[in-house]
């Protein structure tokens, strides 16, 4: 395998944009990252789309051709990744492989998800699609309840507490007021978070990420630049909960982050700063113990202090995570790509960490079917 | 009827469209006999993590499960 490069990167704001439409906001991210690139757009050979379910949140399909088009780029493959909430991850792995394979010299990645214009029951519904329709929507699981008993499970088997998980809330509601593009910029108290609507016991809402609209985008390339994408891995788990032994731990995590660090040539400790799938809060704490950056059972203690805010030893989503930049599930996993390396270039303003190497991404689909982890280096 | 043992559970308050009447309701992953597990509503009183639990009678497309007294 050959180097690869992040030549370019763009994103709309996150948020519930009313009057936005799938199209307008994947294009308004692909000009962006174009722009960033300085090159010339014609120079892209293949376009790789992540995207959720567009069909059954904006009645449209074939969505790959549809959005490279309106970005005018034509005449080249393009091609549309589902793989749930880490369909974005699984763009930039595949791209990531075409670059690295020597097939194409450039490629563009785009994620994008409108999911606003749907009603949170209709959300809760298309969102329960990514678990086993048979063994867990027909019961009448939810994503939240899902992540909910995965919590339950951990608190009963490690003694991790409510406040545990809403430090993670805390935590990355600060950290969303310190970025212009995030969705919520709204501070919140440990109190708060544990005082909110109950939505799957132990879950209030400030357990869940956000339904948000937006779009993100990133060139990758052959040829030289800074930030170079040192390593792309994915793994599967099983769909169903009920298919796995462990459930306080995601095999699809440990496996894609071993590959991950084996291809870069590093180790959990040499990263400095990371961004991971909070689409709940025990997401968070799970992916900081399947990373390899605490032991099992160890997050939420270190979490809640403070080892992984701005200013701590390893800065996680300081964008504000799924949690309050948003979660526009198809554009999660280029977005978290883009939020590595305004970090690494220097560019993250208020949320600026010190130190900013070696970056790592985790896109998990799912309750861990899928799981890509992704690392940024400056050499 | 099948007996199992809680291995976790939630109780479910924003329910997807097609449930909405029924919540807040409770699901649990049980352990069965063979050790197999499953995904099941639990009718009645609640059911905590380690309860031992079994089948009822189930019209409604899935199976439900209660706490052994």
């Amino acid at each position: 395998m050959r180097p690869v490069y992040l030549t370019g990167m763009g994103k709309t704001v996150f948020g519930a944009l009313a009057g936005r439409t799938l199209k307008d906001l994947a294009v308004e991210a692909i000009d962006a990252c174009v722009a960033d690139a300085k090159r010339d757009r014609a120079g892209i050979e293949a376009v790789y789309v992540g995207n959720f379910d567009g069909p059954s949140f904006t009645n449209q399909n074939h969505l790959a051709p549809y959005v490279a088009g309106a970005a005018g780029i034509t005449g080249v493959p393009a091609t549309r990744f589902e793989a749930a909430c880490a369909s974005g991850g699984s763009a930039v792995f595949h791209a990531f492989h075409a670059v690295a394979s020597g097939i194409y010299e450039n490629v563009l990645i785009c994620g994008v998800e409108k999911m606003t214009s749907q009603t949170t029951a209709k959300v809760a519904q298309i969102l329960a699609g990514a678990g086993d329709a048979e063994l867990e929507s027909a019961v009448g699981a939810t994503f939240p309840a899902i992540f909910a008993m995965v919590a339950r499970r951990h608190m009963h088997q490690y003694g991790t507490r409510r406040e545990h998980l809403a430090a993670v809330a805390v935590k990355n509601h600060y950290n969303a007021s310190l970025n212009p593009q995030a969705h919520l910029k709204k501070v919140i108290t440990l109190e708060q978070a544990l005082a909110g609507k109950v939505v799957a016991e132990p879950f209030t809402i400030f357990d869940c990420s956000l339904v948000s609209d937006g779009a993100a985008a990133i060139w990758i390339s052959a040829s030289e630049s800074p930030i170079r994408v040192a390593a792309c891995a994915q793994a599967s788990g099983p769909v169903a909960l009920a298919g796995k032994r462990e459930i306080t731990t995601l095999e699809a995590t440990r496996l894609a982050a071993a590959k991950a660090y084996a291809q870069a040539g590093i180790g959990a400790s040499d990263v400095d700063l990371a961004e991971v799938h909070d689409c709940f809060t025990i997401a968070e704490l799970i992916a900081m113990e399947d990373l390899g950056f605490v032991a099992a059972g160890q997050s939420g203690p270190w979490v809640a202090g403070g080892a992984t805010g701005i200013g701590g030893q390893l800065p996680v989503n300081t964008s504000g995570g799924l949690k309050a930049k948003g979660h526009p599930i198809g554009a999660t996993g280029v977005a978290q790509i883009c939020d590595l390396a305004t970090q690494m270039r220097g560019q993250a303003g208020e949320r600026q960490v010190a130190r900013h190497r070696t970056g790592l991404a985790q896109n998990l689909g799912g309750s861990g079917a899928t799981s890509v982890v992704t690392i940024l280096r400056k050499d | 009827m099948r007996q199992a043992t809680v291995y976790t559970e939630t109780i479910i308050h924003s329910a997807p469209e097609q449930f909405a009447a029924e919540a807040p309701y409770q699901i649990a992953l049980v352990e069965l006999e063979d050790s197999a597990r499953q995904l099941v509503r639990i009718s009645g009183i609640r059911a905590a993590i380690g309860d031992r639990v079994q089948e009822v009678d189930s019209q409604s497309g899935y199976p439900i499960f209660e706490v052994i007294s």
